[in-house]
């Protein structure tokens, strides 16, 4: 009975795993289906292969995925609304709202983990201080740009917004040797 | 990854040597009970991992790790190959399970170091 | 529409592998009946996989290890950068 109940759940955590859009929720449906699987595998009679299921399928690989995971598909994108009076940031909000739609969409299509983050800081300051990849202005005139030109992400997120969005988009490229900051490993 | 996270370093470090002891347990015992000298090994090359989350940095040597691996590896073959060519079929039956332990503890660590070196390099090289 | 088909036939395979008895277990008795009954008295290890594993199978378990052995040095080819070693 209750090896029936393993069964069935391990079938259902595989078929989660693959349906699931979001890569680290896929990891740790993955990992769940190790240890059921390890579960299993003590039902069946086989201590061993148990141990050795549960030891790398759930904890060496989920480690291994998620390390891989943190450090590739992380898109920081810092969001900066210029204006300072009340009634247009009303205004705007419509707009941001739109952009916010497009990047993410940008975003699962390109299986990138979207990071939006509010500043109120310069691009000077933010060269300095923190690791980017894309720093949007936003005021009334239109939206400003700030990436890396050897990064092809940032040219088709770029090439996406102008194709998506009906207002004036201008691109810049951010220098590599301008940016202070150097990210620690 | 600058800021170290305060529960995740308390926890494991309690965790710890819960870890290296599970593990010597698992490689010593593999020929009485479930276990053996590739399941210790990885839980024992854990104890590297949580090392990792803990300091962010590369405290070990992998260099190493690779010539200690390569010399277990000629170790085990040399081992495994003469007693066999020793006794052959008619081992006698007392000097069995210290060829078991001595070969758990061997593919032990050398799987420990194997697995280490693997999360490492991916880790810390292959990440940027 | 070319998924949901694919989905549909590996359904019914499913079913059909899963109605039939595939793996003759009949003929494994004869080995299994000799690995439970000597074991011990061969190998000299209360754990059965480990016996089977470190002395009928010894050669088997040399390969294996050699076998990470190659994958460490595969990983560490193919991640050398500048500097490292």
């Amino acid at each position: 009975m209750i090896q029936d109940f393993f069964y069935i759940t391990l079938i259902i955590f595989a078929i989660i795993a693959i349906q699931s859009g979001v890569l680290r929720n896929a990891i740790i449906y993955l990992s769940v289906f190790s240890l059921l699987c390890s579960v299993v595998y003590l039902f069946l009679g086989a201590p061993d292969v148990a141990i050795a299921e549960a030891v790398i399928g759930c904890t060496l690989s989920t480690i291994l995925y998620l390390v891989a995971l943190k450090q590739y598909h992380i898109f920081t994108v810092y969001y900066h609304c210029i204006t300072e009076d009340v009634n247009e940031i009303v205004l705007l909000k419509n707009e941001k709202e739109q952009m916010k739609y497009a990047l993410t969409k940008f975003a699962s299509s390109k299986e990138l983990q979207l990071d939006i983050i509010n500043t109120t800081s310069s691009l000077n300051v933010l060269n300095e201080s923190v690791s980017y990849d894309v720093v949007i202005f936003h005021s009334k005139q239109g939206i400003w740009l700030h990436g890396f030109k050897h990064s092809y992400q940032y040219i088709e997120l770029a090439n996406t917004l102008k194709a998506k969005l009906d207002m004036p988009i201008h691109v810049y490229y951010t220098n590599e040797r301008d940016v202070g900051f150097v990210a620690e490993e | 990854m600058r800021n170290h996270s305060l529960l995740l370093r308390i926890t494991m470090g309690a965790i710890y040597p819960f870890i290296i002891v599970f593990g010597i347990y698992i490689t010593v015992n593999g020929s009485t009970s479930p276990g053996g000298g590739f399941q210790g090994g990885a839980i024992i090359s854990a104890v590297f991992i949580v090392q990792y989350f803990i300091t962010y940095e590369k405290t070990v040597s992998l260099h190493i790790f690779n010539h200690i691996e390569k010399i277990l590896y000629l170790a085990i073959v040399i081992f495994t190959v003469l007693f066999i060519f020793q006794f052959g079929e008619i081992t006698p039956h007392f000097i069995k399970p210290y060829y078991m332990v001595i070969m758990n503890i061997l593919i032990g660590i050398k799987v420990c170091c194997g697995l280490s070196v693997i999360f490492y390099r991916f880790v810390l090289f292959e990440s940027r | 529409m070319r998924r949901k088909i694919i989905a549909f036939w590996m359904f019914i395979v499913f079913i059909v592998m899963a109605s039939f008895k595939i793996v003759p277990l009949e003929g494994a008795d004869e080995l299994y009946n000799y690995f439970i009954t000597n074991f011990y008295a061969d190998t000299g290890s209360n754990n059965a996989v480990s016996g089977i594993y470190l002395d009928y199978r010894a050669y088997d378990t040399l390969f294996e290890t050699l076998l990470l052995l190659v994958s460490v040095i595969g990983i560490i080819y193919f991640s050398r950068h500048e500097g490292d070693y």
